[in-house]
């Protein structure tokens, strides 16, 4: 193998440019499916992708039996996995022609609002949910970064500060945007009356309404999306992320689980935040 | 928004994908050494 690796690079110059772009054509497959995993915050697919890969290099290298199938088994999975996480993102891309967007950094490219912006975006949707919840108004707020195009064009762009009193309208019923989920990605309002997957698990109790199954069906969807939820019937304010719920919200446990979501403190785990078990009930 | 912040963002972003470059660039390298290898078995 050793000598495999020195005498790469040598030989005729047609051999040598084939090695090369065999190299260039895998390394671009890689670079798009490691931008998808950034963009969706699943650092864990690299990291898999990566292991893969050495472990494959070190099966050639120790030449151990049977190296062959070994390597296209791993090669296999590596195919799986990519296509399994990034199949959706690959597939809005082409077909709405949205590459550009997905290799910069979010919808706030340029924009990064400090902590300050952040804490206060953090206590007006606090004070918003509160008012809500005692009005009975209900409501969906998605919180992140990197939530699917489909759902964001499928609302009305806004792009506002995050204000109480413009949530409170916007969840106002009766008006035209009241039925949808609100995005807010850092401390902007990116759009409204968004239209959301809907969860069928069979197992959620029944006073979950289709608000709740939105929630939960974009946070099974994107583990790194916050969904708060109001509830129009009971005033209950719960939270979703990565499929698990959190119901029956105080202002200060929704004000540590926005800390967390706009990524202004990492003080507070996620596990102590959202516990192990999906489902899970406070 | 002043300039400075949006320069730091846009050498941050920079940075971002060229870190996501090298290191595809060494997997696809690690992979196609493996493969060629294999192939010579």
């Amino acid at each position: 193998m050793t000598d495999y690796i020195v005498n790469f690079f040598k030989g005729d110059w047609l051999e040598i440019t084939g090695k090369v772009v065999a190299i260039v054509f895998v390394a671009v497959l890689f670079y798009v499916c490691f931008s998808y995993a950034y963009k969706r915050r699943l650092i864990r697919a690299i990291v898999l992708d990566c292991v893969l890969v050495a472990m494959a290099l070190l099966m050639c290298l120790l030449n151990v039996a049977n190296a062959q199938f070994y390597v296209y088994i791993v090669v296999a999975l590596i195919v799986l996995t990519n296509v399994a996480f990034f199949a959706n993102d690959f597939k809005h891309d082409m077909f709405k022609g949205t590459w550009k967007r997905t290799f910069r950094n979010s919808s706030l490219d340029g924009y990064a609002p400090n902590s300050d912006q952040l804490h206060k975006t953090a206590d007006e949707i606090v004070k918003a949910c509160l008012h809500m919840s005692k009005s009975d108004i209900g409501a969906l707020i998605l919180i992140g970064d990197n939530i699917a195009e489909s759902i964001v064009e499928s609302g009305t762009a806004l792009d506002a500060d995050v204000t109480s009193e413009l949530l409170e309208t916007v969840f106002f019923p009766k008006t035209p945007l009241h039925d949808g989920a609100v995005i807010i990605n850092g401390n902007r309002i990116v759009a409204a009356g968004c239209y959301l997957p809907i969860v069928q698990d069979k197992d959620l109790p029944r006073e979950f309404g289709t608000r709740h199954r939105a929630a939960l069906g974009v946070s099974e969807i994107n583990p790194a999306v916050t969904a708060i939820v109001v509830s129009e019937e009971s005033g209950i304010i719960s939270a979703m992320r990565d499929g698990k719920i959190k119901r029956y919200l105080d202002s200060d446990t929704l004000h540590d689980i926005l800390v967390g979501a706009l990524h202004i403190s990492d003080s507070i785990s996620e596990e102590q935040l959202w516990g192990v078990n999906n489902y899970e009930q406070q | 928004m002043n300039n400075s912040k949006k320069k730091s963002v846009g050498a941050r972003s920079f940075l971002r994908n060229l870190a996501i470059a090298v290191v595809s660039l060494l997997c696809a390298t690690a992979l196609v050494i493996c493969i060629g290898f294999i192939s010579t078995l």
